[in-house]
C-alpha cells in the first residue's frame, strides 16, 4: 500500500504541474496538457483504489542490501565513466559486486570481469563500431 | 490461378542462389541483433541502408526484411531466457516465458516461439499472397479516427495483461501515458516535463524504458540472492529433451492457429496493429483458457499464441507498406526508406509496376521463415546454456549488456542514467507488486493514440461523433466497450450461478471476489 501513495503523491505532483503549466483544451482541440492530465488522473484513481482495497493490510517492503549495494554501483558508474571510460568503470563494478556483494574470490571476480570487458569491447567497439567513451584519462 | 502464377514469379526470385544467401545473412544478423539489447532492428537496417543501395532493389528488400523478422525470433529469446524483451511486441512472452525457462522448460518455450513463429509466418505468407492484391482499396479508408479508436481497444487489452490485478495494473497503464508524454509535443510544439534538460525534449525511448524496467530490475531482484529468481538449468542437456513434449505440442496448437489467424489481420490494419496483436492474443488466450490462472505462472499458450501473432502480424504489416506506402512502425519506416532509395514509391502501384518485387518479397518471407527455425532449433540448446550461468555472474553481463546497449542508441550517457533509473524504479515498483508490462505497453501506445487523437479530431472538426460516424472505428469501440464490460459480467455471473449450485450453508463461505474467468 506504500508503494501505491508513493505513486499517488508523485501522479499528484505532475497533474499539478502539468495543469499549472499546459493548456487541457485550445480552440475546440486538445491541448498539450490533456494526455498528462489523463495519465496522472489514472494513477491517482487506480492507487487510491489499492489504498482502499489494501488498507489494513501489511504495508510497504524489506529492500535487501544486494540490491542496494548494485543500486549504489550503478549510481558511482556515471561519474566513474566520465573519469576512466565505460568499459574500465564497468569492470570494475563488476569486481567490486562480485567480491564484496557476491562473495566471489578476488581471482575469479578480476577473471569474469575482464572477460565480460573483453567481449563487450570485441563485440560492441570493433564489431559493431560503437564508438565507447574513453573517459577524462583516456581521452588526452 | 493468378496468385499461384504469381507466386511462382516471386518464388523464381527468391530462390535464386544470391537471394538465398542474402536471406540467410538478414536472418542471422536479425537473430543476433534481437539477442542483444540495445542495437535494435531499426538501427540495424538504418546502418545498413547503405549497403542496400549496392543490391538489387529486390535482395535489398530482402535482406532488410529478414533482419526484421529475425530480430522479432532473437527478441524472444532474450524474452525468455532472461525477462529482457528486444522489442516492444516481445514484452508479452517475458511473461510466461520466462516462467517457462524458470520452471526449467526454456528449451521447450523457445521451440514453441519457433514453431509457432515458423507456422504464423506461413500462414501470414499464403494471407498475404492472397488478401495482399485486394486490400488496397479497404484500407485506404483506415484513417486516424480508425487507428484512434484501434489504440483505445489497444488499452483495453492492456488492462489484463500482467500478474496483477487490474486496478495495479490501471495505475500502471496511468504512468506508462504519463512517461509517454515527456517531450515535444508534435502538435502544439509544448516542451513537456523537459526542465531545461535538452537529452529529454525526444522524450524517452521504448528501449531504454525496456532495458531498465525489465532487464535491470531482473538485475536487483536477483542480486537478493533468491534462488528462484534466476531460470534453473534443466536436468537434461540432450536436444530432444529440450523439446517441448507432447502435452505441450497440443497446449499450443490451438493458440499458434489462432494467433496466427489474429496476427495476420491486426497486422493488416495500419499504425500499431502487429503491435497489438501479440497481447491480443495474450487475452484471447486467457479468456478460451480452462486454467486462467495459469497466466502468468508458465502457461503454454501464453508464450504461444502471442509468438504466433507477433511473427504473423509483422509479416502483415508489409501490407500497408507495400500497398498503400504506410509504414506500419519504425522499422517498416526505414525499409520504406530504402525503397524510396532504390527509386520505388510504395504504394498501390506498386504490385502492378514491380510484380517481381512484391512477389518476391512474398516468397522470400516463406524462405526466411524455414531457415529461420532451420537455423534456431538446433541451437535452442545453447541458448538454453545460457542458464548454467551462475547467478551472480549473469547479473553481472546483464547490466554490461543493458549498459553498453543502452549507450549505443545515440552514444549517450543520459540514456544510460535514464536506463539506470528506470531499472531502480521498476524493481521498487515490482517490490510493491505492480506488474511493469502494462507500464510499457501503454507507453508505447500513449505516443501513438495522442498523435491520431489529434488529427482524428482535426479532421472531425473537433466533434467525438465523428468516432461513431466511420463504421471501422465503431467496431473497434464496441470491441473496447465489450472487452472491458464483459468480464466483470461474466464473473458475476458465474458467481451467482456457481453459488446458486452449491448447498445454502456451503454457499455463504465462498469468497465475495472469485478469480475473473
Amino acid at each position: 500500500m506504500r508503494g501505491a501513495l508513493v505513486l499517488m503523491a508523485v501522479a499528484a505532483t505532475a497533474l499539478v504541474y502539468s495543469v499549472l503549466h499546459y493548456d487541457i483544451w485550445m480552440s475546440g482541440m486538445p491541448g498539450s496538457g490533456l494526455m498528462p492530465l489523463v495519465g496522472a488522473s489514472l494513477v491517482i484513481v487506480a492507487c487510491l483504489g489499492v489504498a482502499i482495497r489494501e488498507r489494513g493490510l501489511p504495508s510497504g517492503f524489506t529492500v535487501h542490501p544486494a540490491p542496494l549495494a548494485y543500486g549504489v554501483g550503478f549510481v558511482l558508474l556515471l561519474p566513474l565513466t566520465a573519469l576512466i571510460g565505460l568499459l574500465p568503470a564497468l569492470g570494475l563494478m563488476a569486481v567490486a559486486i562480485l567480491r564484496w556483494v557476491e562473495h566471489l574470490s578476488l581471482g575469479r571476480s578480476v577473471a569474469v570481469a575482464a572477460v565480460a570487458v573483453l567481449g563487450s569491447w570485441l563485440l560492441f567497439q570493433r564489431l559493431l563500431l560503437v564508438p565507447l567513451p574513453l573517459g577524462w584519462i583516456w581521452g588526452f | 490461378m493468378d496468385v499461384l502464377s504469381n507466386l511462382a514469379l516471386g518464388f523464381g526470385q527468391a530462390v535464386s542462389p544470391e537471394n538465398l544467401l542474402i536471406a540467410l545473412a538478414g536472418c542471422i544478423v536479425g537473430t543476433a541483433v534481437g539477442v542483444l539489447p540495445g542495437l535494435g532492428p531499426t538501427a540495424t537496417i538504418s546502418l545498413l541502408l547503405p549497403i542496400s543501395v549496392y543490391l538489387d532493389k529486390t535482395s535489398a528488400v530482402i535482406l532488410l526484411s529478414g533482419i526484421y523478422y529475425g530480430a522479432m525470433y532473437g527478441g524472444s529469446i532474450t524474452s525468455i531466457l532472461v525477462k529482457i524483451p528486444g522489442e516492444a511486441a516481445s514484452v508479452i512472452t517475458c511473461i510466461d516465458g520466462y516462467q517457462m525457462a524458470r520452471k526449467g522448460r526454456g528449451g521447450a518455450a523457445l521451440a514453441i516461439a519457433a514453431f509457432g513463429s515458423f507456422f504464423a509466418g506461413v500462414v501470414a505468407t499464403i494471407g498475404i499472397a492472397v488478401v495482399g492484391p485486394g486490400v488496397a482499396d479497404y484500407a485506404l479508408a483506415f484513417g486516424p479516427i480508425e487507428k484512434t479508436s484501434l489504440f483505445i481497444l489497444g488499452f483495453m487489452l492492456v488492462l489484463g495483461v500482467g500478474e496483477s490485478s487490474k486496478i495495479r495494473a490501471l495505475a500502471m497503464i496511468g504512468l506508462g501515458l504519463l512517461l509517454a508524454t515527456v517531450g515535444v509535443d508534435l502538435v502544439s510544439g509544448d516542451e513537456r516535463f523537459v526542465f531545461d534538460i535538452p537529452a529529454l525534449r525526444d522524450g524517452f525511448g521504448i528501449a531504454i524504458l525496456a532495458m531498465g524496467l525489465f532487464g535491470i530490475s531482473e538485475v536487483l531482484l536477483m542480486a537478493e540472492g533468491d534462488e528462484t529468481t534466476g531460470a534453473p538449468i534443466p536436468h537434461a542437456g540432450r536436444l530432444r529433451d529440450l523439446m517441448p513434449n507432447r502435452r505441450e505440442i497440443r497446449e499450443s496448437a490451438g493458440p499458434v492457429m489462432r494467433g496466427s489467424l489474429l496476427g495476420f489481420f491486426l497486422g493488416l490494419l495500419p499504425g500499431g496493429g502487429a503491435l497489438i496483436s501479440s497481447f491480443a492474443s495474450y487475452m484471447l488466450e486467457r479468456k478460451l483458457s480452462r486454467t486462467p490462472e495459469a497466466f502468468g505462472q508458465g502457461a503454454v499458450a501464453g508464450v504461444a499464441g502471442p509468438e504466433a501473432a507477433n511473427n504473423a502480424g509483422a509479416q502483415a504489416s508489409f501490407i500497408p507498406l507495400l500497398c498503400l506506402g504506410i509504414p506500419a512502425n519504425a522499422t517498416i519506416g526505414v525499409i520504406m526508406g530504402a525503397l524510396l532509395l532504390a527509386g520505388i514509391t510504395p504504394g498501390p502501384r506498386l504490385i502492378v509496376e514491380h510484380p517481381e518485387l512484391f512477389w518476391g518479397v512474398i516468397a522470400s518471407m516463406f524462405v526466411g521463415n524455414l531457415i529461420l527455425v532451420v537455423l534456431n532449433v538446433p541451437l535452442v540448446g545453447l541458448f538454453v546454456s545460457l542458464l548454467r550461468v551462475p547467478r551472480a555472474i549473469m547479473a553481472i553481463l546483464i547490466t554490461f549488456f543493458c549498459v553498453i546497449g543502452a549507450y549505443s542508441f545515440n552514444n549517450s550517457m543520459f540514456d544510460v542514467g535514464t536506463m539506470l533509473a528506470f531499472g531502480l524504479v521498476g524493481y521498487a515498483l515490482r517490490k510493491a507488486r505492480f506488474d511493469v508490462a502494462p507500464l510499457l505497453l501503454a507507453f508505447v501506445l500513449g505516443g501513438l493514440i495522442e498523435e491520431s487523437l489529434m488529427q482524428a479530431l482535426i479532421i472531425g472538426h473537433g466533434e467525438l461523433s465523428a468516432f461513431l460516424v466511420s463504421p471501422l472505428s465503431a467496431v473497434f469501440l464496441a470491441a473496447a466497450v465489450l472487452v472491458s464490460v464483459m468480464p466483470p459480467i461474466l464473473s458475476r455471473l458465474l458467481r451467482r450461478k456457481s453459488r446458486d449450485a452449491l448447498p445454502q450453508d456451503l454457499s455463504k463461505d465462498l469468497p465475495k471476489d472469485l478469480p475473473q474467468p
